[in-house]
């Protein structure tokens, strides 16, 4: 790997995603969040009990370091290998030394990069208009979930985007959703979801106990909902599940014969 | 240089290149063929797109596949003039030459001078959207020199262009070839490669027909049948005259009468001899015409010497 | 005369254009689809919900003549359905026979009852397939789509469509076809096949006079999924040149609509906010206005409680068709 051909590529893209065009999505994975808590707000202003900042920390977890995040990864990760072949630039990158595994990295970089940003951004707008700014214990825990679920996320829907080439996207989704729905099982498969490592982070790291709420002292019973595990060896798991799957990845990467592949 | 060790290449139960080898020294070299014969199958496979479903190429004595060590000396010009569009030519062509590991203040440095070369420096800051079929060659050759590669690889890159814009790209090549760097071109124009490179290899349904200078191409078809045809108003007594002649092997008349086909293996002396039996005989011949310099003749004759037909 | 001096002629023929060209779109869409392995498996996967389907009407059907099993389930339905049981046992008539043997009398109840709400249940259970089917049809929309017109875009094969005897209608109902006729193959057939099913393992053909109106129930089903969905495809398809922006466009729209619905419900009943339905914010979400509008159909609403998601559909129809139109055109807008 060369660090300088990895930037390289990072910096390119960066390039090419501040054209015109590409806005359209920024505003788009910028703005629906902040909707979504300007309605929570209005729900909230209509009721006598008001929306508890457990409420939230869990609506803005949802959509920031949630729904955000993977909407962005869908656009940026998931079809990295795929926008290059149906592009017809692809050969381009193949026939140059070393940069398939660094432009993979390059591209990895961008979207997280990207995506921590645009959930940023998201994340502030929706701090202000849930009047939960003054939070900085929720600030921090939201943003540290952001880069996490950034650098997971993406390096899945990277694996995902070499092994389905063509449908990268569609498979990316359709994982994502597997994936959601399975992290409700109360059952040990959940615990090898990257939800169940980070509703386990967000939990521990906003110190929440039964008591926050209702639904959450349901959901605090079962054992295998979320963990209790020190938060380090959470941060420790993702982190090493992040880097076997780049590994896995960069190995298939290296194999796979894309000189026959068309896009269509 | 180049290596090729009983390849092939099967997609699935289809043959992309079938048992071809070859040792290529540098130099230039057109690799011609028509549609669908193996050309980009063959350049993939060498550049380690592909992987051979038996036998070995190499590039610089090592395979490209497995190797990123080729790559570093060679630069491609594919035949698809699709670009990114978001992008300037000077970015674009700055970004190929980082990704060949050269840091950017270099790679910008060779940018330049690559599309001062290529005559693009007036479009450098214009989005290749906007670019032209033949800025678009210009630009994809650019980004293939840029690092002065020691083997340029061209896939059909007089595609789309009009005349003005082959001429340049011929004397591109040119000056290229001149400089003592390889090149290996695919077309399926002869004339394209002739005016750039003096060795052919040709390639047909994915084996290699033959291989050889330009000489040496011509005089293998010295010894196969080719028809000549003349047009003339005295079509009978010339029909007369070249049947009598030995190096003739058969004679046709064209329907109407107004000439005759002849058919011959040493079609040279025919063209030298032509002239003296017409002298002699009184006769006139308005039009002299070989359809046989062709391509599609070339590659017809040569299939038919591998299917053991002639 | 020469070549160039023909000057310029009108064409005085009459401009004709064979009204199926559409259909010719349409096959070859669907070929090129076709040749994806992903989407044959979903769509073989797609039967398995029918088949789930087809053992209810058979277990439905069959419940009444089972020994044993009128005498557990009539007190159940009784407990749970209260007065509407009480009034399907009370118009029960009996033979002398039966008074003479008591225990045939919950049968016949059972039997009745069955008969009686036969018409609502098997509504209810093709509506709860088609409700979970919409998933499949997301994905596999999301499948065929995006290229369906944005490759032509970027290859320029619009031209080639345009240079011949085609209309953009036509052009646009081809495209929409293929889709569709996917469509029906994950939905339609399964749905239909069935109800055949159903009929066939029912205790006589006494059903189809109950139940006769589901085929169209699912055909309007179908329909109602099938040109809203369709045309919001084919307009993001059309919006881009790059077909993952249509699919990025696509899975988006579905994807912040169900989850952003369902957070602002929970968040509506976990504040006990009283001034607003809970129904206020589904125009958020096209997954959830559908399955409104398929309760309808089904006979499950009326038409009076879902008629505003009815002209969501409507509204989201008319403007996906009006871009797309307007996209479609562009090149041959002078």
């Amino acid at each position: 790997m060369n660090p300088s051909r990895v930037m390289a590529v990072m910096a390119f893209e960066w390039r090419r995603s501040i054209a015109s065009r590409r806005f359209v999505s920024w505003i788009f994975l910028i703005g629906f969040p902040v909707l979504i808590m300007v309605l929570t707000a209005r729900i909230g202003a209509s009721s006598q009990a008001g929306i508890t900042p457990t409420s939230w920390a869990l609506t803005i977890f949802t959509f920031v370091p949630g729904i955000c995040c993977m909407l962005s990864l869908l656009l940026t990760a998931a079809p990295f290998l795929q926008a290059e072949i149906e592009g017809r630039t692809w050969i381009y990158m193949a026939i140059r030394p070393g940069v398939k595994t660094d432009m993979l990295y390059g591209k990895y970089l961008y979207a997280v990069s990207r995506t921590v940003i645009t959930a940023s951004i998201a994340l502030l707008l929706c701090l202000l208009v849930s009047g939960q700014l003054g939070q900085v214990r929720l600030v921090v825990v939201m943003w540290l979930l952001i880069v996490l679920s950034s650098l997971a996320y993406a390096a899945v829907y990277v694996l995902i985007g070499v092994i389905a080439v063509q449908r990268a996207l569609v498979m990316a989704v359709a994982y994502s959703a597997i994936e959601f729905g399975v992290s409700f099982i109360p059952a040990v498969v959940t615990q090898i979801t990257i939800q169940y490592r980070l509703r386990s982070l967000l939990i521990q790291g906003m110190q929440w106990d039964s008591k926050e709420s209702s639904a959450l002292s349901g959901f605090m019973a079962d054992a295998n909902m979320f963990s209790t595990q020190p938060w380090w060896l959470h941060v420790g798991i993702m982190l090493g599940l992040i880097a076997g799957t780049l590994m896995v990845t960069t190995a298939i990467l290296k194999r796979r014969e894309l000189g026959s592949l068309k896009a269509d | 240089m180049i290596s090729f060790e009983h390849v092939t290449k099967l997609y699935g139960i289809v043959i992309g290149v079938n048992d071809i080898s070859l040792e290529l020294p540098p130099g230039a070299y057109g690799l011609l063929g028509p549609n669908g014969s193996g050309k980009s199958t063959l350049l993939n496979v060498l550049t380690g797109q592909l992987r051979p479903s038996r036998g070995e190429a190499r590039l610089f004595g090592a395979d490209a596949f497995c190797d990123i060590g080729p790559l570093e000396r060679i630069g491609f010009c594919p035949s698809l003039d699709i670009l990114p569009t978001d992008v300037t030519g000077l970015t674009w062509v700055k970004y190929m030459v980082q990704l060949q590991g050269y840091d950017e203040a270099e790679a910008t440095r060779r940018a330049h001078d690559v599309l001062d070369r290529v005559e693009l420096m007036d479009a450098r800051d214009r989005g290749m959207a906007g670019y032209s079929r033949g800025m678009k060659q210009r630009i994809k050759l650019a980004q293939a020199i840029a690092h002065e590669p020691e083997l340029l690889i061209l896939d059909e890159p007089f595609s789309g262009l009009d005349p003005v814009a082959r001429h340049q790209m011929t004397e591109l090549l040119s000056d290229w070839i001149k400089e003592g760097k390889s090149v290996l071109m695919a077309s399926h124009i002869l004339h394209e490669v002739e005016a750039i490179a003096d060795n052919f290899l040709l390639i047909y349904g994915g084996r290699l027909l033959a291989s050889g200078a330009t000489n040496e191409v011509y005089e293998m078809l010295d010894n196969v049948p080719r028809r000549i045809d003349l047009v003339s108003d005295d079509a009978t007594q010339l029909a007369v005259l070249v049947q009598q002649q030995s190096i003739v092997d058969a004679v046709q008349f064209h329907e109407g009468g107004n000439g005759v086909s002849v058919l011959t293996r040493k079609p040279r002396e025919v063209f030298q001899q032509l002239p003296h039996w017409l002298k002699d005989q009184q006769l006139s011949v308005r039009e002299v015409s070989s359809s046989d310099d062709s391509l599609q003749a070339l590659f017809e004759t040569l299939m038919k010497i591998h299917r053991g037909q002639i | 005369m020469a070549m160039h001096d023909l000057g310029y002629r009108n064409w005085d023929e009459e401009a004709r254009y064979q009204k199926t060209s559409w259909l010719h779109i349409s096959r070859y869409g669907a070929r090129l689809a076709w040749k994806s392995l992903w989407l044959k498996r979903l769509v073989l996967f797609s039967f398995f919900p029918a088949v789930f389907l087809a053992v209810f009407f058979f277990l439905y059907e069959q419940v009444a003549s089972w020994p044993g099993i009128a005498e557990m389930l009539v007190p159940a339905i009784a407990s749970v359905e209260g007065e509407d049981f009480i009034e399907v046992a009370s118009a029960v008539q009996l033979t002398r026979e039966e008074i003479q043997n008591p225990s045939e009398i919950p049968k016949k109840i059972l039997q009745t009852y069955v008969n009686e709400k036969r018409p609502v249940y098997w509504s209810q259970m093709v509506y709860y397939f088609f409700a979970r089917a919409l998933g499949l049809v997301i994905l596999i929309f999301g499948l065929i789509s995006p290229r369906l017109i944005s490759r032509d875009v970027q290859s320029r094969a619009f031209l080639l469509y345009f240079s011949r005897p085609i209309t953009p209608f036509q052009y646009v109902l081809g495209k929409l076809v293929t889709i569709w006729l996917f469509l029906v193959l994950v939905f339609t057939l399964p749905a239909l096949f069935s109800y055949l099913l159903g009929v066939l393992v029912s205790p006589s053909l006494a059903v189809l006079l109950s139940t006769w109106l589901l085929p169209f129930r699912i055909l309007a089903a179908t329909f109602l999924i099938a040109l809203p969905t369709g045309l919001l495809a084919l307009c993001l398809s059309s919006l881009v040149q790059e077909a993952r922006y249509a699919s990025f466009a696509w899975f988006a729209i579905w994807i912040v609509g169900y989850a952003s619905y369902r957070i602002l419900l929970a968040t509506q009943i976990s504040t006990a906010a009283s001034t607003a339905s809970l129904t206020t914010y589904t125009f958020i979400s096209i997954y959830d206005v559908i399955h409104q509008n398929l309760q309808w159909v089904f006979g499950l609403v009326s038409f009076d409680t879902i008629k505003w998601f009815f002209l969501e559909l409507v509204a989201i129809s008319v403007i996906s068709y009006l871009i797309l139109m307007r996209r479609v055109t562009a090149p041959i807008r002078i």
